[in-house]
């Protein structure tokens, strides 16, 4: 595995996050949604149980700022947030990184910020 | 056409001929596109003096340029310099003070005047007035820029929104903020594509992984005719247990794709063409505006969908989800359940339409059989495309 810890990348509380900061901290959703269809369903299901335990606790947290001034820590942890949302289709609807009897992923271009 | 229910008299054979035939596509592009009020996006995107967009619109081999001029006013030109014709803007959106054509340097203000020739004595008796940007109609309905190729339509925007304008007027469309943005090139006609998006009866098997219990009864359908335009209405299964995640947007954001009118801000009658049946499990209706924009709102989202034909086999489309305007991280989390739900969703509404319009090419296949209820608006739309062309009517014999 690739992931490698960084320590003091997350508000402390979320510590032990911190080793899926690397792989899916990802600013955009484009890169979120290629990080999910390149990831086995064994590196998803790992990622989706250890954020739903922390997900609740997450948004409540981050609630405290306003978007335009979360610190760099938040930051990271709102776009682990995201990749959650990402992912979590993946393993409560379509049992499978991406989505089956769909256009090809590649021919659908993912504009948004 | 009157308003009313959607017909329901006789199976409806609708032939496969307009959806193929290039003659039929090019009638299509002078009498349908170059004729009616065309949506190029929202005026938000373009906020300030010399703010601009362009729109490259194949269908009528145009490239239009949309300019906020100093005066605030919303402008569109024929992207192309009066002077030979170049190209006169090639970034697709900006600001600008002036826009300098790159051939010779004819500049021209943001409200479209020819302002500058370089070596002007070499162009004696010309008259600078004369040479502005060539116009489009423009014109703004609720923050939707609407551009016609006629420089003076002979029907207003308004009229030609009727009755759609009038029941959405004072709609919060400013509460809403662009969240996602997709797009796609598929070989497929114009109508081929839209038809995917104008009856709810796919549901049940395009997304059955995604939507399983969408809904308990399939033949409940709220189809209504308005003119030229028309409206589906979607509903939910009250008995849908969410996933965790899904739950989890729920809590956090009172709206999120599929949710029902939680609030019942949306049934409280102020805008009384949003779920008019006053249903309890209502989820959004889609309005149709003709040709090619289809306008889907829910309770604290809109997603926009623009068909842009460029062949007749094949269409150009994008789509844009809105959701409520928030600076809170926490709905922003459950927005994003929204939005991934939404774009999964759409890639299997997209698997079909290649497929669909490569059988229709066959030839072998004259027909499609529609049910006169769940596919209603199919029929409506061919049949609207039908009266612009001046063809014969799209329904056959079986």
């Amino acid at each position: 595995m690739s992931q490698t810890e960084q320590s003091g990348a997350l508000p402390e509380a979320f510590k032990s996050l911190e080793r899926f900061v690397s792989g899916w901290s990802l600013a955009t959703e484009d890169e979120r949604n290629r990080k999910r269809r390149s990831s086995s369903m064994h590196e998803i299901q790992s990622f989706y149980d250890a954020m739903l335990e922390h997900i609740a606790a997450i948004a409540e947290h981050l609630n405290d700022f306003s978007l335009p001034e979360l610190p760099q820590r938040e930051r990271r942890l709102l776009n682990l947030a995201f990749s959650f949302m990402e992912i979590a289709p993946a393993v409560e609807v379509y049992f499978s990184p991406d989505v089956p009897a769909a256009i090809d992923a590649e021919r659908l271009v993912i504009l948004s910020p | 056409m009157s308003q009313g229910s959607a017909p329901s008299t006789g199976p409806s054979y609708v032939s496969v001929e307009p959806n193929i035939s290039a003659q039929y596509f090019e009638a299509e592009r002078e009498r349908i596109f170059k004729r009616v009020w065309l949506q190029v996006g929202r005026a938000e995107t373009i906020p300030n003096p010399g703010d601009y967009f362009i729109k490259e619109l194949a269908v009528l081999d145009a490239s239009v340029l949309v300019i906020r001029g100093r005066d605030g006013v919303l402008r569109a030109f024929h992207n192309l310099c009066r002077h030979r014709g170049n190209r006169l803007v090639n970034q697709s959106a900006g600001s600008a003070k002036a826009f300098a054509c790159g051939f010779h340097g004819w500049t021209y203000s943001s409200e479209g005047e020819l302002v500058n020739i370089p070596l002007e004595q070499e162009f004696p008796g010309c008259n600078k007035a004369k040479l502005g940007l060539i116009r489009l109609a423009l014109d703004v309905w609720e923050g939707f820029i609407f551009v016609h190729w006629n420089s003076a339509p002979e029907q207003s925007l308004r009229d030609y929104l009727s009755p759609v304008a009038a029941l959405l007027d004072g709609f919060p469309f400013a509460n809403l903020e662009l969240s996602g943005s997709w797009g796609a090139s598929l070989n497929s006609n114009w109508k081929t594509f839209q038809d995917a998006f104008l009856e709810a009866y796919h549901v049940l098997a395009v997304h059955r992984r995604s939507i399983p219990d969408f809904r308990k009864d399939p033949l409940v359908t709220g189809a209504q005719l308005m003119g030229k335009h028309c409206k589906l209405t979607y509903y939910q299964n009250m008995l849908h247990e969410p996933k965790p995640a899904e739950a989890l947007a729920f809590k956090l954001s009172s709206s999120a794709f599929l949710s029902i009118d939680r609030t019942n801000e949306l049934k409280n009658r102020r805008w009384p063409a949003l779920n008019s049946a006053r249903r309890d499990n209502w989820v959004f209706d889609e309005f149709v505006i003709f040709p090619n924009f289809h306008l889907f709102l829910g309770d604290g989202w809109m997603l926009c969908h623009e068909f842009w034909p460029t062949t007749v086999d094949h269409t150009d489309w994008q789509v844009k989800y809105y959701q409520q305007r928030s600076n809170s991280p926490a709905v922003k989390i459950a927005q994003e359940y929204s939005k991934v739900a939404m774009r999964d969703a759409i890639r299997e509404d997209l698997s079909t339409i290649e497929n669909t319009h490569a059988a229709q090419r066959l030839g072998a296949m004259p027909f499609m059989t529609l049910s006169p209820s769940l596919e209603s608006l199919i029929v409506h739309h061919h049949s609207v495309v039908a009266d612009y062309v001046g063809a014969r009517p799209t329904r056959v014999e079986a």
